[in-house]
């Protein structure tokens, strides 16, 4: 019988999808009108961009803090990658910034980097402040979210890039960008490079970000409440999905337990709307999860782990990990993220705290950084609804808004890609 | 998930013996700093619900100490011998020779799939099996071209460890493989069980002479082979929970294996 419901579905889907791209065809937008079917399958094989399969891609280490006392049990983070391809000769230099819980080579990073690459830019890729080897390796407090010590942090790294690269890269001038949550952060450290002026970015391009990282992490945790029968079904629910996970792992010969590996997995059998969104919400889930134990276990908070309790190598996750999968990004930052940071934000009530992490913190600088523009989906469903005219009235004409494309499901478009590139023209 | 009585009476002396076996101990605790306990913020039992049973969701896991110490060791020689190995190898070979090089193996193992496809009672999927050797070692010259399938002959790959599950024995204790990474009691049982059917192919009818640079050379072509050809990265997630996360791909992707 479920075999049964499952080709159905999976036969309706690739109607439905077929249905949608026919009727727009010569329309070269973006197909598929349902914001949360269209974050999962991202873009149809016919409207993918045209980049090279491959680019002279080089992963390299970096030590961030010298002498920084790691806890055993994360000894696999001392140092963090970053990748990077040069062209030959004098050419601008562009970092890509990745998103939530993403590492510098997660495929929507990559796929930056090959369009930038193919457009004649050397192309740095940086691992996003909330992937737990960031965490370890180059957060100052270890404890992410706060997007002033966070722009902060990434700068540093990107210095130490630069000075790790030396002579290998001959840079007329400095770009940046980054996606979702990665491209929060490229304003915020757009915003700090005009303070420091080390780079002088020429153009800084900010794809699908949140306007209020507070406000878009309770719509993901909202997310995973419709679990079909709840969150005390969390269990097989996620069984569940492993199952389909692994079968595109299968396929596809790569284990990355990031959002994009699920959304791969679902590519060919979409669920209903409320499945999506819990899946959308999971695959942030393994992100916050990772993250947040992670900062747990360097600082001894007493978020997950007790303080008073010492990881080793071997120490089992059995119990720890169920709690951090049911732990939330909101969990995270009223009962770690806050408290952590409450004596040190001057006195501002909460509400205004979860405020300062917004682009609206730093609007005004917007507002007159006419190198910054922003590309954006009318429903991307990481926005509060009317969240997106923000971005019209604080960018004016550097905002390009797409009708649809859900969040991130249109990046790979060939329309997309020649967007992002005619923008640093 | 089925644990046949016999496993299921096997696993306490095993995982006693395994233990004993290394010296440095089993131990999965973390270290109680001055105790007892502090309570953290989101303890155990304030989250997860009572009637929730975690590790019946879980893998079946008794040797997790002795797993968690494999799967770092076989993390530093991915690191400091294959992967090296690999990129040497892809240095000095060019793409297309690589990609017949995969072919050839393909096709040999097109032996061990054919075994077990008969010993599964599937005639059907082992004639496609032959067939497909048989295009892929003539028109495909000697398997270095997948000719099969250009022509849309469908492919099947099966092992041992498969063949026990369609017999309906459950994985066992999950175990990490030195150097091969993570399995089975069952599906590592089953490799040794495949080497020897495609070893005995080669010795027995075709009458292939293995002498030692013959053997050198097919095991270390097998091995930079197979191991390019998977793009996972040992701690590439960073995350603290990977170990669980491999564990629970693995025994997913083996029972869709063996349902498929």
């Amino acid at each position: 019988m479920r075999n049964v419901a499952r080709e159905a579905a999976s036969v309706l889907s690739v109607i439905v999808i077929a249905l949608a791209i026919a009727s727009d065809a010569h329309a070269a937008e973006y197909p598929i009108s349902d914001p949360y079917l269209a974050t999962v399958v991202g873009t149809p094989k016919p409207l993918l961009a045209d980049v090279p399969d491959r680019i002279p891609l080089r992963t390299r280490k970096l030590g961030v803090y010298a002498g920084r006392k790691i806890p055993k049990a994360l000894w696999y983070g001392t140092r963090l990658e970053y990748s990077f391809a040069r062209q030959k000769g004098r050419a601008p230099l562009i970092f890509t910034i990745a998103g939530t819980g993403a590492f510098h080579n997660s495929p929507k990073n990559v796929f930056l980097q090959k369009v930038f690459f193919q457009a004649g830019y050397h192309v740095v890729g940086i691992t996003s402040p909330t992937h737990p080897k960031f965490v370890i390796a180059a957060s100052a407090t270890s404890v992410p979210g706060h997007q002033r010590h966070d722009a902060e942090d990434i700068y540093l790294v990107m210095e130490k890039i630069m000075a790790d690269l030396g002579r290998r890269v001959d840079v007329s001038e400095f770009y940046l960008t980054g996606y979702s949550l990665g491209a929060t952060n490229a304003a915020f450290v757009a915003q700090l490079d005009s303070e420091r002026g080390r780079f002088n970015f020429s153009k800084v391009l900010l794809i699908n970000p949140p306007l209020s990282v507070y406000n878009s992490i309770s719509r993901l945790d909202r997310m995973l409440q419709n679990i079909p029968g709840g969150i005390d079904n969390f269990g097989s629910f996620f069984d569940a999905v492993m199952r389909q996970v692994s079968a595109a792992y299968k396929k596809s010969n790569t284990v990355e337990f990031s959002a994009e590996l699920i959304f791969e997995a679902f590519k060919e059998n979409p669920p209903s709307d409320e499945e999506l969104a819990a899946l959308i919400g999971l695959a942030f889930r393994l992100s916050s999860a990772g993250m947040a134990y992670t900062s747990d276990v360097m600082t001894d908070f007493g978020f997950i782990k007790p303080d008073n309790v010492r990881l080793t190598k071997n120490t089992t996750m059995r119990y720890d990990m169920p709690v951090a999968m049911r732990v939330g990004f909101t969990d995270y930052f009223h009962e770690y993220f806050w408290p952590f940071n409450e004596d040190d934000a001057g006195g501002v009530s909460r509400a205004e705290f979860a405020r300062q992490q917004s682009l609206w913190a730093i609007q005004g600088y917007l507002i007159g950084a006419r190198h910054i523009g922003v590309m954006h989906n009318h429903d991307d469903v990481i926005l509060e609804p009317g969240e997106i005219d923000f971005f019209t009235d604080t960018f004016d004409n550097r905002a390009r808004i797409y009708p649809h494309g859900g969040h991130l499901g249109n990046l790979e478009t060939r329309k997309h890609a020649a967007d992002m590139v005619e923008f640093f023209k | 998930m089925i644990k046949t009585p016999s496993i299921r009476r096997l696993r306490s002396s095993v995982s006693i013996t395994a233990c004993l076996l290394l010296a440095a101990g089993c131990g999965t605790s973390p270290v109680v700093k001055d105790p007892p306990p502090n309570e953290a913020v989101f303890e155990y039992e304030r989250v997860v619900a009572d009637d929730v049973d975690v590790k019946a969701n879980a893998v079946y896991d008794p040797w997790e100490g002795f797993n968690r110490r494999m799967y770092r060791f076989n993390a530093g020689a991915d690191r400091w011998v294959l992967m090296p190995m690999v990129r040497t190898y892809r240095f000095i070979f060019p793409r297309p020779l690589r990609r017949g090089i995969s072919n050839v193996f393909d096709t040999i193992f097109g032996i061990r799939t054919f075994a077990n496809q008969i010993m599964q009672g599937r005639p059907v999927r082992a004639g496609q099996t032959v067939g497909r050797m048989g295009v892929n070692l003539t028109l495909g010259l000697v398997g270095l071209v997948d000719v099969a399938t250009k022509l849309g002959m469908p492919y099947h790959v099966e092992d041992f460890g498969q063949t026990l599950g369609v017999w309906g024995l459950g994985p066992g204790p999950y175990l990490v493989i030195p150097l091969l990474g993570p399995s089975s009691l069952r599906d590592g049982t089953g490799q040794i069980v495949d080497s020897a059917i495609t070893s005995l192919a080669f010795t027995g009818p075709t009458g292939i002479d293995d002498g030692l640079t013959a053997q050198l050379i097919y095991n270390g072509l097998l091995i930079v082979d197979t191991r390019s050809r998977i793009a996972f990265e040992y701690y590439q997630t960073g995350s603290p929970f990977e170990y669980e996360l491999v564990r629970l791909l693995m025994n997913t992707k083996r029972q869709i294996e063996i349902e498929k």
